[in-house]
């Protein structure tokens, strides 16, 4: 009886070749992996996340300023309603939500530490798919 | 040496006994399994020596739950998509599509010692979504079980039999058009 897979019987599977003792030299430097981290400490969980944490207790800690220093300076139910709205404003402008597409493509200087390779890992901790990207990219495009 | 005679080493405190007894069984096998999805000789040495090194870390964790084998298939293909993952993510950034780029590497690959089918089965087989890519190569190039896969990724026999049967039409489709 004939499967759905007889066409892939057919082709075969082909095959790659390695170079010759390429799999002794494997071997060999695959050993030295625990003489090369002998003494190196594998980073848990709690090491990886710790600048993310400390990132957002530092804003955290900004939002509930603004919100004191709001609060504090509004006049309640006699506020001027411009100044209301100013505020808000001002809120707005250090909570940037509106053009979510921007945050992933804002101008960024190379500065000291910060390598594609940072940005690449970040994007993929937090979850970041290739497809968001590409929508983001044409919501730029879009809005331009 | 087995398996179990491995793991009866690492807990007898011989952990680099243990660990070089993993390197000589599996790998060969390891290597394998990751360039029939990286497509390129010298991106899959460079996965081996970080899935070996995350081999080396997680053997304090391992738990006899899973079988020694199937844990390891599963840190190399976790790596495997890791690095497909940022590749993706690295080409959306730079705002350039990688399947050209894959098929190109497969047609120069100066490698590989299929015909001409076989290299636009591979090039088919790239352009699959992940899942589908995985559950193809694992039952149809290294001949795993539908058990044995279901160990490695975490997925039930029933869901991963669907997974390859969308993955056959969708090959026979494509290289139905090309010949």
């Amino acid at each position: 009886m004939k499967t759905g897979n007889d066409i892939f019987e057919h082709i075969g599977k082909g095959s790659f070749s390695v170079p010759d003792g390429y799999f002794d030299s494997l071997k060999e430097r695959l050993g030295r992996i625990p003489e090369e981290s002998s003494g190196a400490i594998a980073p848990t969980l709690w090491m990886r996340v710790k600048p993310y944490a400390a990132l957002a207790a530092c804003f955290l800690a900004a939002l509930v300023a603004g919100k004191l220093i709001l609060s504090n300076t509004a006049g309640g139910s006699h506020a001027d309603p411009l100044m209301e709205e100013y505020g808000e404003l001002f809120y707005s402008d250090l909570i940037p939500v509106t053009q979510p597409a921007e945050s992933l493509f804002y101008e960024y200087e190379s500065a000291e530490g910060v390598s594609e390779d940072d940005i690449i890992n970040y994007l993929i901790e937090t979850g970041t798919t290739a497809e968001q990207l590409a929508m983001a990219d044409l919501h730029k495009q879009t809005t331009e | 040496m087995t398996d179990s005679e491995i793991i009866g080493l690492y807990r007898e405190g011989q952990q680099e006994r243990a660990f070089n007894a993993i390197v000589e069984n599996y790998s060969e096998r390891l290597y394998w399994h990751v360039r029939s999805f990286v497509c390129s000789h010298e991106d899959t040495d460079d996965l081996m020596q970080e899935i070996f090194i995350k081999v080396w870390n997680s053997l304090p964790s391992f738990r006899s739950e899973s079988r020694l084998y199937t844990w390891l298939y599963r840190i190399a293909t976790n790596e495997t998509l890791n690095h497909l993952h940022k590749q993706k993510v690295r080409a959306a950034l730079q705002f350039r599509s990688l399947t050209p780029e894959i098929e190109n590497r497969i047609e120069e690959d100066p490698s590989f010692n299929g015909d001409e089918l076989q290299k636009e089965l591979m090039k088919g087989v790239a352009r699959l979504p992940e899942k589908q890519r995985l559950v193809f190569t694992m039952k149809y190039f290294e001949d795993l079980t539908y058990e044995d896969m279901s160990e490695i990724l975490g997925t039930s026999v029933g869901a991963l039999k669907a997974s390859y049967h969308i993955a056959v039409e969708k090959l026979k489709a494509y290289l139905e058009k090309k010949f």
